[in-house]
Formats: C-alpha cells, sequence, structure tokens
C-alpha cells in the first residue's frame, strides 16, 4: 500500500487553495489533514509547531520531506510528474515560470495581507494596500495583454503552467478585499480560460456555478 | 465613528466576541460604531466590556453576559433577555463557536441572506443545492406577537451535503425552521441528520461594527457523534464564506424597508416578514426605512 | 438615499462614452463597468451582442456583473434569475413552473459598437447616432489608471510626447473632449484612444489601432498605454503628497 504525502491545510486560506487547485489540476494524489486555523489556531499549537516550526499553512509531508511553501509544494508535485507540461523543460520557460513563481509569493503578498485584514480584521484593508496589490495586478495585466496580442492565453508557455496557478487565487479571490475585476480585462480574460481547464477547483469567494 | 443614536439598535444584545477567547489583554473592536474594549479582569476574572472614549481612556463598563460561548453586550436597556436556545443546554450538544469573520455588509443584509433557500444552488452548488432542484416549496413565514420574533417553518430544500456527516453527496430532504429572535441575530432549526428524532440548531450572531460593516460569528449546537470538530468548523466555514461574496455585491448595502424597492417571490416569504416586522420596530441601522418613517440626523 | 439608487443620468451632454474594447468583452462574458457615474453590468450573449444594464438585480439587489451568461440570458449568481436579452426575466429558478411578470425587468441602456470598441449612451432619452469614430478598429488595450479623468486628459493634452514619441503625434479629436488620435509618423495606420470617466478618483483609457495594426505595432502601443497609466498614477501620488 502506498502512503499518500499529506496536505495540512485551512479551506479559506488562499495559500493553501494554491496547492489544492495544482493538486487538482495536475492529478496528483494526496491526503488532506484539515486544520483548525481560525477559530481555533491550531497552527500557533505545539502539536502543528513540531510539524511545521513557522506555524504557517500549508504544509506538504511526504515522507522524509517537509514543505512549508505553497509555491515549492505545486513546484516538487509539478516536477515529479511523468507528463504535462505544468513545469516546462525548455529553459526559457522555465526562466519565465520561475519568475512569475517569485512574484507570486513576493509580490502578491500583499493580496494575501488585504484578505487576512478584510476576513479577520477590524478595519477594512489600508487604501496604501491595496493600491500596492493593484500596482502587482497592473504588472501582471500588462504582461497579460502582451501575451494575448501574441497569440498565447498563458502566462509563461504556450500551455499552462504552475506559474498560471499560482498566480491565479490571488486574482481570483480580490473581490474578497475589496478590489474589482474589472479594471483588469487580460486577466479576466485568463482567469475565464483557467476555468475551463480540467479539474479546475474553486473555493469560497470564487463563484462555482457558471 | 461615534455611538448610533438609533434606540431600536441601541436596546438589543450583541454578542461580541467569543469567551474562552478574551484574555487580561484588551481587544479592541467596535459595536454600532462606538470602539470598545474587551478584557478580563485580574483580579476577578471577569470579563468587562468598556467603551473606548477620544483620548484612548476606558468608559463605565457595560453590562455583560455570557451566554452561547460568546460575551454579549449592549449600550441601551433591551426589554427582551438573550435569545433562549434550549438545545444548547443539552449535555450531549456539541457547541461550535465557527469564528468571527469580517464582511463590508448590513447586518439585516446578513440575516435575510441565513433566512433565504432559494440561494442554496447558486452559491452553496453542490453543499446545500443544486440545479435542477431549485424549487422552494411553500412554507408558513409569521412575526409572533407574543414573543416579538420572526420565525419560517415547514421550510424543506433538497440539499446534496446538508450537514458535514453527509459525506458522500447523495442528497436528502432537509427540513427546516427559522427563527429571528432579534433584528441581529438569526437562527434555524433542522432534523439532525445523524439523529433524526432531534434538531439540530445554529444560530448566526452579528456584531454590527458600523451600518455597512459586520463581524459575525456561526455557532452550532449539534447532535452528531461522527464528525471531527474541525469537520464541523469548516463545513460552516466554506458555507459562510460563499454567503459574503454575496453580501459584499449587493446594492445598496443597507436593507431597503420599503416594499417596493425590491421585488420579492413567494420564496422570500420570511424576508418580507423579517423586513415587515423591521420596519414596524423603526429600526434605521443597516436599513433603509420606507419614505417618511424615521428620519434620522 | 443610497445615492445610487437615485442618481440619474443629466440631459445635458448627451452622447456615447467609450466603456471597453469589443475584444475584451467576448460571447458569454459580463464585466462592471461605469458610465457617467452611474455602475452598469455589460455582457456578452451567446450569439454576440453586447448587452448594458443596471448593475442591481430587481431582487434583492445583487449585482449583476457578478452574474453568469448561459445562453442568450444573463443570470444572478446569488438566486439563478434569467433574464432575456432585452431586460426581461423569463426565469425564476425558486418556482420554475411560474410565469414570470412582465413587471420583473431590468433597467437597460443603450450600448453600441464600432471603431473595435463598445459604447454606453449617456443621456436621459434614448440613444440618437452611432458613435461618431470610423467603423473598424482592431484592439490594442483598455488601461484602467487611479487618477480622474481631468488629470488624464491633461496628460494626453500637454505630453503625449513623453509616451508616444517615434509613433507621431497624439491631438485632440474636433468636438470631442475624451477622444484622440495620432496617425503613424510613417503614414500607416492611426492610433485612437477613447477616454473613460469612472470616478472621482479612477478613469480609463480604450486604445484602437486603425489600418496597419500587426502584433509588433499592436504590442509597442500596448507598452505605451502601460507607461501612461503608470505615469499617470506616479504625477497624481506626487501631486497627492505635495498637497499634504
Ligand atoms: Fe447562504
Amino acid at each position: 500500500m502506498t502512503v499518500l504525502p499529506e496536505l495540512y491545510e485551512f479551506p479559506l486560506d488562499d495559500e493553501c487553495y494554491k496547492v489544492r487547485l495544482a493538486l487538482s489540476l495536475m492529478g496528483v494524489a494526496s491526503r488532506s489533514r484539515p486544520v483548525d486555523m481560525v477559530p481555533g489556531r491550531e497552527h500557533e499549537k505545539p502539536a502543528f509547531l513540531r510539524i511545521n516550526p513557522l506555524g504557517t499553512l500549508p504544509v506538504w509531508v511526504d515522507g522524509p520531506v517537509i514543505l512549508r511553501e505553497a509555491a515549492t509544494i505545486v513546484l516538487a508535485c509539478a516536477r515529479g510528474l511523468k507528463a504535462g507540461n505544468w513545469l516546462p523543460a525548455d529553459p526559457a520557460a522555465f526562466g519565465a515560470v520561475m519568475d512569475w513563481l517569485v512574484f507570486s509569493v513576493r509580490d502578491l503578498h500583499a493580496a494575501h495581507q488585504a484578505r487576512d485584514c478584510a476576513l479577520l480584521g477590524q478595519e477594512e484593508p489600508s487604501p496604501a494596500l491595496r493600491a500596492q496589490v493593484r500596482r502587482a495586478f497592473n504588472v501582471m495585466e500588462d504582461h497579460m495583454v502582451l501575451r494575448h496580442i501574441g497569440g498565447h492565453e498563458w502566462f509563461a508557455d504556450a500551455t499552462p503552467t504552475i506559474a498560471d496557478i499560482l498566480l491565479f487565487p490571488a486574482f481570483a479571490l480580490c473581490r474578497d478585499y475589496g478590489v474589482d475585476h474589472d479594471g483588469f480585462p487580460a486577466l479576466r480574460r485568463w482567469m475565464r480560460a483557467m476555468r475551463t481547464l480540467p479539474g479546475f477547483i474553486t473555493m469560497p469567494g470564487i463563484p462555482d456555478v457558471t | 465613528m461615534t455611538l448610533t443614536t438609533d434606540p431600536v439598535a441601541l436596546d438589543a444584545w450583541y454578542a461580541v466576541a467569543t469567551a474562552s477567547e478574551v484574555t487580561h489583554r484588551p481587544d479592541r473592536t467596535r459595536l454600532l460604531g462606538q470602539d470598545i474594549a474587551i478584557d478580563r479582569c485580574r483580579d476577578t476574572g471577569a470579563i468587562r466590556v468598556r467603551p473606548v472614549l477620544h483620548g484612548g481612556e476606558y468608559g463605565d463598563p457595560l453590562p455583560v453576559i455570557e451566554r452561547y460561548a460568546c460575551v454579549f453586550t449592549t449600550f441601551g436597556n433591551p426589554d427582551t433577555p438573550i435569545v433562549e436556545i434550549e438545545e444548547a443546554g443539552e449535555p450531549d450538544r456539541r457547541v461550535v463557536p465557527c469564528g468571527w469573520f469580517t464582511i463590508r455588509s448590513s447586518g439585516p443584509r446578513i440575516v435575510e441572506n441565513f433566512l433565504d433557500m432559494a440561494h442554496f444552488p447558486y452559491v452553496h452548488t453542490d453543499i446545500l443545492g443544486s440545479e435542477p432542484n431549485t424549487d422552494v416549496g411553500p412554507y408558513r413565514a409569521e412575526i409572533r406577537a407574543d414573543v416579538d420574533e420572526v420565525w419560517a417553518t415547514g421550510c424543506h430544500f433538497w440539499q446534496p451535503r446538508g450537514a458535514a456527516t453527509e459525506r458522500d453527496g447523495s442528497g436528502m430532504m432537509m427540513h427546516i425552521d427559522y427563527r429571528v429572535p432579534s433584528p441581529f441575530i438569526v437562527m434555524l432549526y433542522r432534523v439532525a441528520p445523524s439523529a433524526p428524532d432531534r434538531r439540530d440548531a445554529i444560530a448566526l450572531f452579528i456584531q454590527p461594527m458600523g451600518e455597512e460593516l459586520c463581524r459575525a460569528q456561526p455557532v452550532e449546537f449539534l447532535v452528531d457523534e461522527i464528525s471531527t470538530h474541525t469537520e464541523l468548523l469548516h463545513f460552516e466555514q466554506v458555507i459562510f464564506l460563499q454567503d459574503r461574496l454575496i453580501l459584499e455585491n449587493q446594492v445598496p448595502r443597507r436593507l431597503p424597508l420599503d416594499g417596493q424597492a425590491e421585488i420579492p417571490t413567494r420564496a422570500d416569504t420570511a424576508s418580507v416578514a423579517y423586513r415587515r416586522w423591521l420596519a414596524a420596530k423603526g429600526l434605521g441601522y443597516g436599513t433603509i426605512l420606507p419614505h417618511g418613517q424615521g428620519e434620522r440626523a | 438615499m443610497d445615492e445610487f439608487m437615485t442618481s440619474r443620468l443629466p440631459d445635458d451632454g448627451a452622447g456615447w462614452i467609450a466603456i471597453g474594447l469589443s475584444d475584451d468583452v467576448p460571447a458569454g462574458c459580463v464585466t462592471g463597468v461605469v458610465l457617467a457615474g452611474r455602475q452598469l453590468a455589460l455582457w456578452r450573449d451567446g450569439e454576440g451582442a453586447p448587452h448594458l444594464w443596471e448593475d442591481r438585480c430587481p431582487h434583492r439587489g445583487m449585482r449583476m456583473s457578478l452574474g453568469f451568461v448561459r445562453g442568450n440570458d444573463l443570470a444572478c449568481l446569488y438566486h439563478g434569475w434569467r433574464f432575456d436579452g432585452a431586460g426581461q426575466c423569463r426565469q425564476i429558478p425558486a418556482h420554475p413552473e411560474l410565469k414570470v411578470s412582465a413587471r420583473i425587468c431590468m433597467k437597460t441602456f443603450d450600448v453600441a459598437e464600432r471603431g473595435g470598441m463598445l459604447w454606453g449612451w449617456h443621456g436621459r432619452d434614448r440613444a440618437t447616432g452611432a458613435p461618431e469614430v470610423a467603423a473598424s478598429g482592431t484592439a490594442v488595450r483598455s488601461i484602467h489608471a487611479a487618477v480622474p479623468a481631468g488629470a488624464m486628459r491633461v496628460m494626453l493634452e500637454e505630453t503625449p510626447g513623453e509616451f508616444f514619441y517615434g509613433l507621431g503625434q497624439l491631438l485632440p479629436v474636433g468636438g470631442h473632449p475624451d477622444l484622440f488620435s495620432l496617425t503613424m509618423e510613417d503614414g500607416t495606420g492611426e492610433l485612437v484612444l477613447a477616454l473613460q470617466p469612472i470616478s472621482s478618483a479612477q478613469c480609463a483609457v480604450h486604445a484602437v489601432l486603425r489600418g496597419q495594426a500587426d502584433a509588433a505595432l499592436r504590442a509597442e502601443c500596448a507598452r505605451r498605454m502601460g507607461w501612461l497609466r503608470d505615469s499617470a498614477e506616479r504625477g497624481h501620488d506626487d501631486r497627492q503628497g505635495a498637497d499634504t
């Protein structure tokens, strides 16, 4: 009997959604370990800290390997696939994927913060934080405008890659913190394309019905 | 922001925190426009709720009642006690406070959404409803003058996965009664799927921070020996966050009480009764009163 | 009273306002747009016809721009109420057998498609005539900027060379405060910009090419539009900063 890798996750968290979406699109099997992040703060308790001393979600446990960042979990899973182009081998496309991967962690962190504040905070996210998110979306929008003109639908290659997966949640969920999709027509087009992929799944905050 | 002058809003009890989460360090939040601080007195261990005045000092403590895992308070003189939920006292009940979430909407819009079955197939797809089973059959809604509550009874809806226990998604007809015991508290009772002779109760406690900004916490009182605590939590939280997307995109955010402002159908009988009840009370906080009624500054 | 519910479009200055690019609203797509201060839903049905409606379901006030297109109908996300292209409600899923009252309908606005752009009619009466632009146009892109239309207009009138150098000279189109045109220096084509006021803090500019519009030129113009947005927002931030 094979032991499935375990994903420690919280269903309302955008970072965990990155991984769930990737696993579903790439057809990777795992076992879900739901964590009571809100209201129980289980991720700050000793039992969880023994697994991930950083106290963050998601966490991926695959035998002796423990990964603590959504982007690296998705990257590792894509690397393990026998087929498909989720992680292109071509150096140019690979470089583009990695560039957007870093962008998703660094530049879209503001999106995670804004959402966290809007969902659980006492005040609405500050205009400055929302402006920071919009600037990151502008960078994505500019890129996808040029990709569209060049005849491409996806961020980094001719077919969808993990770059698309890792960038998707921040934009798809931005209405959760008061940023509309309306000002980003190229991203809207890309979002519609994402929804047609076999294995695509939503999370609360992204409408299910089409 | 300053405290509202709306007498109906002032004279009600509001849940403002989860009792087990209150510590010696004051937590700041807001109720009806007024900043408040909630903490546990170092000497007595009692929970205090105090208004935070301009300049940061605390005003006189407000009344506090610990109930249903929550801390309740009020600025006024409520003429009714905090809602009585009989099920909460049963020894084998699992009481699950599902966490506080912030919503950019009015309390009455949130209550109305909770009373609504017709949205299940579209907002809670494959959980509380799914096409083509969209039919909302007749049910009865009434304002019960003796207890001053709104009730909707005999509600039923086909649900693919109406509770955390229903894992296989084969679906069942769920029988539900709804109850609005106070303008900012709404409840449902349903046959417990794993104990058909008993009823689960779920309450939604709303803390209106402003007219168009709320925090709310669902609290479940369940008969369920099967699901883990985390499963129960996540099931309810997913539902609640799906509703949040709707609530934050309704225009206007405040609930119009004028019967002409929005068009109901038979499925909205509960919502119509709730709106009438609020209009009769003259609640202006988080609502748009019919023209000429309750003009406020 | 909610501003949204009472606002009326002014009768004066009636005319067409660009609200998006045809290419950006494919069949089955719905989006929110602002026309003269009013929040509307813009969508395209399964047969390709565009529609412009009040962004609010008459049932429970849900924004229709979050809805979904089925066939030639737009459905509300909240309860699935389906409205046909004329704005008439055709189906209420909670009561599948119910013959829906003619009273339940959307407030619709006139929309036109011309020159690669979608236009909304701004005025109390129904639309007269077509938008006064040439019939053809190839999409470049739309930009949305966090500055008022007035600030964007000033940039387009006074310093267009900062963004469009090497392409040609951008000039206002006579009689149209929100239209600008740039004839390519080699005379092979024309870049047309249409300014859309959104709010006191936001505007959009929609850009199409006429004549020569190969991918390289479209891409170049698209980049310049990005510069325009970024400069406008930076300049606006600087001015705001200087004020405080
Ligand atoms: Fe709901």
